[in-house]
């Protein structure tokens, strides 16, 4: 399998508190669940693998390559590639759930077809009957949902996803799940934090972090 | 980079549109008539100081017993002139206008003060000894002074430089408030719309596309009340012209005209020129925004 992220004895943190040292190895089509305490630093990982951030210690490599604050280019071409859920991600208030899911592939990706994909997308999260809907009326868990389907409308290599069942029922959060599994199936890496776990298969790759470094 | 911008369009200050436009007329005007009055105060001060400092004048006094310089010696210097000069390049001062700006209209009957002769030339520097040599041959014996305008003219160069300083000066200081307060308006929206944009960057926007799409689109605001502004000065300017009087002969038969197409070809210019800098310096200032924020600082 080839790899796309190395994380080689990395520290990383805020300045002043807690410290975490990881090395991690992600192939393509690896599905990775990172669990932990609250507050431990998953998210701040996420950020590490989406490279909002860059190790305080260690090395980033990416498909083999030593990423630095010089690698923009890099990390840019890499970000397009992703799609990436963050906690009360930001939408649009104003724009309605298509415009919302349709923006990441403008930014994203030149030629694509939005309206077949987007079809898609949205009938299996169940927004089709909202899709006109401006975000602004939407419930919590309807907003989740229209976020999930912004992260996958490009068809992303590699799914990023910072408890993407927040605010979601059982039932939405078993279909979410089936949904990355799905995806994964077919190819795509899968990085998730998750509140259960334990809805997943245990023959995941599971990396659970814990405070060992003030 | 178009996607962007039409998706900027719909997020990033969309409620401010009539604003930019009534801020870019009024500042824009003010910029504009800066460097309108510029233009054509250095142009007017150049052609000004420059003709005036070629300019000599000579008084040729007469002799003792004489009223009035003869008239032969009269007519040997002005055919000298004639053959020498262009027919705008001497002047004559008359003696009636002379004894009228003194009040001595009635000099030759009671008084035995000598009327001079005064003329002006235009002439270069290199020139003018031989041309002293010639008209001191022809006046004989009589006393001729020579008074170089340049000389006088040192203080009123002062005075005009200091102006001009003044008119740019305000230009200046008019523009980079503008720029000044663009930027505020700028940054205090980045702030509001900081996760949007952050947003976009996780999803792979470039620093330099996201720049260009925000600047681009804060000119084309600012556009229709640039060229709003433009025919403001531009009439202002050409009404303001015929009421005070500048006449159309001022420099030449068809100054008025030149005036009128040289002042707009020079305000359209000056907004294109303007236009592009404040694009660059908007692009420089967002591209460097987001750049700073390429990686959260931990």
């Amino acid at each position: 399998m080839s790899e796309i992220i190395n994380v080689e004895n990395a520290s990383i943190g805020y300045r002043g508190g807690n410290i975490l040292n990881i090395n991690l190895k992600i192939n393509k089509g690896d599905f990775w669940v990172i669990s932990g305490n609250n507050a431990v630093g998953k998210s701040l990982f996420l950020k590490l693998l989406y490279m909002k951030i860059l190790p305080l210690k260690g090395n980033l490599f990416l498909f083999g390559k030593k990423i630095t604050s010089n690698s923009k280019e890099k990390i840019l071409e890499f970000r397009r590639q992703l799609g990436v859920i963050l906690q009360n991600d930001y939408l649009i208030p104003f724009f309605t759930v298509s415009q919302n899911v349709e923006f990441s592939s403008v930014i994203q990706k030149e030629n694509f077809d939005y309206l077949s994909r987007s079809k898609e997308i949205l009938s299996w999260l169940g927004l089709t009957n909202i899709k006109d809907t401006p975000i602004s009326k939407l419930s919590n868990g309807q907003k989740q949902k229209v976020v999930i389907a912004r992260a996958l409308i490009t068809n992303p290599k590699i799914v990023i996803a910072d408890q993407p069942d927040t605010n979601l029922d059982k039932q939405s959060t078993k279909k979410i799940f089936f949904l990355f599994e799905s995806i994964n199936k077919l190819g795509t890496t899968i990085i998730i934090t998750s509140k259960n776990p334990d809805i997943l298969p245990k023959t995941y790759k599971t990396l659970h972090l814990k405070n060992n470094v003030k | 980079m178009t996607n962007y911008q039409n998706l900027l369009k719909r997020i990033f200050l969309k409620d401010d549109e009539k604003f930019f436009h009534g801020l870019s007329f009024v500042i824009l005007s003010l910029i504009a008539i800066n460097a309108i009055l510029y233009f054509n105060f250095y142009k007017f001060s150049s052609n000004w100081i420059d003709q005036e400092s070629r300019k000599t004048t000579f008084i040729i006094s007469t002799l003792e017993n004489e009223r009035d310089i003869p008239l032969t010696v009269k007519e040997n210097i002005f055919s000298f002139l004639r053959e020498k000069f262009h027919e705008n390049s001497f002047k004559v001062i008359d003696s009636g206008l002379i004894q009228e700006s003194l009040g001595l209209e009635n000099l030759n009957t009671f008084s035995s003060i000598g009327m001079p002769l005064i003329f002006q030339i235009l002439v270069e520097d290199k020139k003018l000894e031989l041309i002293e040599d010639k008209i001191k041959t022809i006046s004989g014996e009589r006393v001729i002074e020579k008074y170089a305008h340049r000389d006088e003219l040192y203080e009123i160069a002062i005075i005009i430089n200091r102006i001009k300083f003044f008119i740019f000066f305000m230009f200046a200081m008019v523009s980079i408030l503008f720029a000044f307060l663009i930027t505020t308006m700028i940054k205090a929206a980045l702030l509001v719309n900081f996760k949007f944009l952050e947003m976009i960057q996780i999803m792979g926007a470039s620093s330099i596309d996201i720049a260009k799409s925000i600047s681009l689109m804060i000119v084309k605001k600012i556009m229709p009340g640039s060229f709003l502004s433009l025919i403001f000065v531009f009439v202002v300017f050409t009404t303001s012209a015929q009421v005070l009087g500048l006449s159309s002969n001022f420099f030449s038969s068809s100054f008025f005209f030149d005036l009128n197409i040289k002042n707009f070809i020079v305000l359209v210019l000056f907004l294109i020129f303007f236009l592009i800098v404040l694009l660059i310096y908007l692009t420089s200032y967002l591209f460097y925004f987001f750049e700073k924020r390429f990686f959260d600082e931990i």
